[in-house]
């Protein structure tokens, strides 16, 4: 069992190994990370991060699960703030929050969450704390979706929860659009953003 | 050393390495495994594919492609057979089941994907892949709308066809929701498929935006 009564110290010393963690996965990626590696990087020796964190699963248990999606509340944050702000608000208000898939510089980013749900396959403490992040996160996205179609339409017109997991789960496929630019064939940013319009036009605001 | 012979040690690895990914999972996949299981030597296995990385490549890639193409065609013969398809019909083109073969086989593409992301010959032979499976889904996706009544200009058949690949790669958000007791059930995916999205393939554009 991990030791799990912290002095100060020990979580000095167990934020220096969460760091070193962090720092090896940028260099190497996910599935080559070697506990070896990272003790050489925190100066720490391999017997002691074992005591810390039970294993080499339980502490990417804990370091991937920071790290997976760490920003869609801020997102989400961000979004409303700017749709809170406008008098007339429109569907269209909507999309300065949403990630288009031709965003280059979130490439390495998303590969990495794909990484860590591989991962999770293999180390069920990662996989329950996936779990778990991601009930947060969808809730979290569906409340504001509900004060978004209120604000627009006076009521819910489409269960806000199933549109947040529609949201989260394309923007997890964009690995898919990675790819097909690899073959020179990704698809055209304007017509993706017409489609979501489309699409969130008929959910949030009834056609009949 | 006959072809024949040569032909069947190369076929032998590439069985055992399947074996070993059913058993082991994909990304525990170890050489040793391999070549215990196929009777042959590490340095036969080099010998004939190369490095580790090769021999992955060779053996995820054809994983990766085999399922996704087949059931893609499959599910197309089956719409153009119908006499009179409707939008209902598309259905089945969306993930939404929770049925362990499903679920197993979306979990088994991921770990792909996510060695692919450290693999670049891996990633090289999935982007053309992806690129096959995208190309059949377009013209796909182009018959079915045309056949049902195409009049939504500004949505292209690419995103769409996009869309839909897209989606089923993230369906495991909902698998992992489903750990923790809280996923979102089929019947209500359903329901939202066939209200909400079902009708960007048929109908046409929502409110004209400014």
């Amino acid at each position: 069992m991990p030791d799990t009564n912290f002095s100060p110290r020990i979580t000095a010393t167990r934020d220096q190994i969460i760091a070193a963690t962090r720092l090896e996965i940028d260099s190497k990626g996910i599935l080559g990370l070697r506990v070896q590696d990272i003790a050489e990087r925190a100066h720490v020796s391999v017997p002691l991060i074992y005591k810390y964190f039970g294993d080499r699963e339980g502490l990417l248990s804990e370091v991937l699960v920071t790290m997976f999606d760490q920003f869609v509340k801020e997102q989400v944050d961000a979004g409303r703030k700017i749709f809170n702000s406008l008098a007339e608000p429109s569907v269209k208000d909507l999309f300065p929050m949403f990630r288009v898939p031709n965003d280059r510089a979130r490439s390495s980013a998303r590969w990495a969450n794909l990484q860590t749900m591989a991962a999770s396959v293999d180390n069920p403490a990662l996989r329950m704390k996936l779990g778990e992040v991601q009930v947060e996160t969808i809730n979290y996205l569906a409340t504001f979706l509900d004060e978004v179609q209120i604000r627009l339409t006076g009521k819910i017109n489409t269960p806000s929860r199933e549109l947040a997991l529609f949201i989260r789960a394309y923007a997890f496929g964009f690995a898919q659009n990675d790819l097909l630019a690899e073959q020179g064939q990704p698809v055209n940013t304007d017509h993706y953003v017409n489609l979501m319009l489309d699409l969130f036009e008929r959910a949030v605001v009834p056609q009949k | 050393m006959t072809i024949e012979k040569t032909f069947s040690a190369r076929e032998r690895i590439l069985n055992a390495a399947r074996d070993t990914v059913d058993e082991n999972g994909i990304l525990g996949l170890r050489l040793k495994d391999i070549a215990e299981r196929a009777n042959v030597s590490i340095p036969l296995i080099h010998k004939y594919f190369g490095d580790r990385v090769n021999l992955v490549a060779e053996v995820l890639g054809e994983m990766y492609s085999n399922h996704d193409l087949d059931r893609l065609k499959e599910f197309a013969d089956h719409f153009n057979s119908l006499p009179n398809p409707t939008a209902e019909d598309l259905l089945p083109l969306f993930a939404y089941v929770h049925s362990d073969s499903r679920v197993k086989r979306r979990w088994n593409r991921m770990q792909i994907l996510a060695i692919a992301a450290e693999n670049p010959i891996l990633r090289a032979r999935i982007a053309v892949i992806q690129a096959d499976i995208n190309a059949h889904l377009i013209s796909f996706v182009h018959e079915a709308r045309q056949k049902l009544g195409f009049k939504n200009e500004l949505v292209t058949n690419r995103a769409l066809a996009l869309l839909v690949q897209m989606y089923a790669s993230g369906f495991v958000m909902n698998d992992t929701l489903g750990d923790v007791g809280d996923a979102v059930p089929n019947r209500e995916i359903l329901e939202l498929m066939r209200a909400w999205i079902i009708p960007v393939f048929t109908e046409e554009s929502s409110p004209p935006l400014d």
